[in-house]
């Protein structure tokens, strides 16, 4: 099967007057124009926006762009008990700032954070809706811990409280988790540890559904990494910050899906669906014996938000030119 | 000892200021008109800053809504992409590299001129970094990032040298990305040292180094060409500082962030000193500056007003 698909965060503004609520809103807030309650209901009001406008490219599998997150890491600290905020740091060498997690005991549960959001934006029916985790891994390996303090127990510990979560997704009718670990782009050693925390969540996931374990930012070549030992039913790989993954992709397991990244997410140079395509017709073989969705490497977030839509474009216009060249079906 | 002060540049807006834009914008007013707001609120900046007793002052960046876009945008060869969140709720208008870049003029001096003429002591100048200005904007025409940020070495050169000429004898040069990429800090270096040449002895050369990740870098952050180093601390609880000031050069200055201007709670005039405490076991005291960790655009004017005042109380 072949689908077009966003891969997570989506810009929550744009130029047009009708496109800046929420900086508008946010900037009220600031000055005490607005209140909390009064920027929660402009975001839910643009998420809702968001999960329309993919479904308008006619991507198959949309997200709520993550509209509502602080950040990639900070977001799932608000309902976690053991976990501070700590100092600003980038997400990896993008523009994007955003606070680290500082773990100050057991990290655990204490509500949900991404249940309601998943509930609004399933009101909206997309044709697929994507549930987006941070990954266990990426989270306890860049958070400020106290000297000694045991990193893998940590990620172990989130790793509960995201299953915590993926429960509660699939109780709300989510069919499609997917965790990301970029880490995993520059640290293979941790690849055994983020498999045993991504299976957990999967697991919580429920049976059927679609559990995408997605890396970018970089490669997973490096030949001591056991693909086989990642769980998930796809695998989510960047193609464009990680040319080595182009043979990787003749060492998945079989049956493996891929979510492949094939538009630049960070940057606005055009892209077109004929690029990719020419770029993926050597792997026809390998690909067309896997489930496989295309689309944006990383979240389209980094770009402005009429460059991310024409991102989502091309994507799903490759999988119309792969339906329609390779008889694909989707 | 007392320390001496300054700040990283950007002061809260007045509701005026806003308003004035927001009527540019819609072409009801022109730009000289705006720029009659924009000096009144310059000013009030330097006021505030006086009455508060800070040694170095800044010019509050009243005519720039964003450092990066706003110099980026006077260049050719540059375009404005769109807006993209940086943080929480901050969104910039990122610009985009579509041909070679050039300067068609100062873009800062200007400014700095009416402040210096303005203010009862001495200013510092504020210009975007070469290796910022590329991390903050999409580059589609150089076929490399060393030759991105060695286009945009020769713009900001000449805008450090028109500063010197025209008075300045504290510049400041904001590096925020500095620590992005490990593998680019040679080039980098380099690429400062470049900068810096033309007014090398005329003027004190500061780089910002903004949020830099101080424990994977610091070390080498703190080696970067400067006659001084200005980088955010407070933030973090000083994390990987001691490598940093254990790494500093001996002839080099160094402002540490003692106020977080990301939160709005105001720190005490105990705690700030606590933190000034710290630093001075680790850096001289006469080499030490007492600064806040980034720019005060995105807080209430009271809030700044309040923490500034805390600093200040704090370095004396």
């Amino acid at each position: 099967m072949i689908r077009s698909a966003s891969h997570s965060s989506y810009p929550r503004i744009g130029d047009g007057e009708w496109d800046q609520q929420l900086r508008r809103v946010a900037r009220e807030r600031d000055r005490g124009l607005a209140t909390d309650a009064d920027f929660r209901a402009v975001e839910d009001e643009v998420a809702s926006l968001v999960v329309a406008e993919q479904s308008r490219a006619f991507v198959d599998v949309v997200t709520d762009g993550l509209v509502r997150w602080s950040g990639p890491i900070s977001h799932f600290a608000r309902g976690w008990d053991g976990v501070a905020l700590d100092g600003l740091s980038r997400w990896f060498e993008t523009g994007l700032y955003d606070r680290r997690f500082a773990v100050t005991g057991p990290v655990t549960r204490r509500e949900a954070i991404v249940v309601r959001d998943a509930k609004l934006a399933l009101d909206v029916r997309p044709k697929h809706y994507k549930a987006v985790l941070p990954g266990p891994v990426t989270l306890a390996f860049s958070a400020r811990v106290e000297g000694g303090a045991d990193r893998a127990a940590i990620a172990s510990e989130i790793a509960a409280a995201l299953a915590a979560e993926a429960e509660e997704l699939a109780a709300a009718g989510v069919k499609i988790v997917q965790l990301d670990e970029p880490i995993l782009c520059r640290r293979a050693d941790l690849a055994e540890l983020a498999g045993r925390c991504a299976a957990r969540v999967f697991e919580a996931a429920g049976e059927g559904a679609t559990t995408i374990l997605s890396t970018y930012f970089g490669d997973l070549a490096d030949p001591a990494l056991d693909l086989a030992a990642l769980p998930g039913t796809h695998l989510g790989l960047d193609m464009v910050h990680g040319a080595g993954n182009w043979p990787v992709l003749a060492r998945l397991p079989e049956g493996r899906g891929v979510h492949l990244g094939l538009f630049d997410a960070r940057t606005v140079r055009p892209e077109t669906a004929e690029e990719a395509f020419e770029r993926i017709v050597p792997y026809r073989e390998l690909l067309m014996a896997r489930d496989v969705m295309v689309g944006p490497q990383c979240g389209l977030e980094l770009i402005p938000r009429d460059h991310a839509f024409d991102k989502l474009l091309q994507a799903r216009y490759l999988k119309e030119t792969l339906e329609r060249e390779w008889a694909w079906r989707s | 000892m007392a320390l001496l002060t300054t700040t990283i540049g950007s002061f809260p807006k007045p509701p005026a200021l806003h308003e004035a834009r927001r009527r540019f914008a819609e072409g009801t007013i022109e730009a000289p008109a705006l720029r009659e707001v924009e000096n009144e609120a310059t000013v009030r900046a330097l006021r505030f800053q006086e009455d508060l007793g800070l040694d170095l002052l800044v010019d509050g960046e009243m005519d720039r809504a964003d450092p990066i876009t706003s110099f980026a945008e006077r260049l050719s060869g540059v375009e404005i992409a769109g807006w993209v969140r940086v943080y929480g709720d901050r969104y910039v208008r990122k610009p985009r590299i579509v041909g070679p870049v050039a300067r068609a003029g100062a873009s800062t001096v200007e400014r700095f001129r009416f402040a210096r003429g303005a203010a009862s002591r001495d200013v510092k100048a504020v210009v975007p970094g070469p290796y910022s200005l590329l991390d903050g904007s999409y580059d589609e025409h150089y076929p490399s990032r060393r030759a991105a940020c060695a286009a945009l070495a020769e713009i900001v050169r000449d805008e450090v040298r028109d500063l010197a000429a025209a008075g300045a004898t504290d510049i400041q040069i904001d590096e925020p990305a500095a620590g992005a990429r490990a593998d680019e800090l040679p080039m980098l270096a380099e690429l400062l040292a470049h900068v810096g040449e033309p007014v090398r002895g005329r003027a004190r050369l500061w780089i910002y180094l903004g949020y830099a990740d101080l424990e994977g870098a610091g070390a080498r952050l703190a080696k970067l060409p400067a006659d001084g180093v200005l980088v955010a601390g407070a933030h973090c609880g000083y994390a990987g500082i001691e490598a940093f000031a254990k790494a500093l050069p001996s002839d080099r200055f160094v402002g540490v962030g003692v106020i977080d201007t990301l939160r709005a709670s105001v720190e005490g005039e105990d705690e700030v000193r606590a933190r000034i405490d710290r630093l001075r076991s680790l850096i001289p005291s006469d080499r030490l500056w007492v600064v806040p960790d980034g720019g005060f655009r995105a807080l209430r004017p009271d809030a700044a007003r309040a923490k500034l005042s805390a600093m200040v109380r704090a370095s004396k």
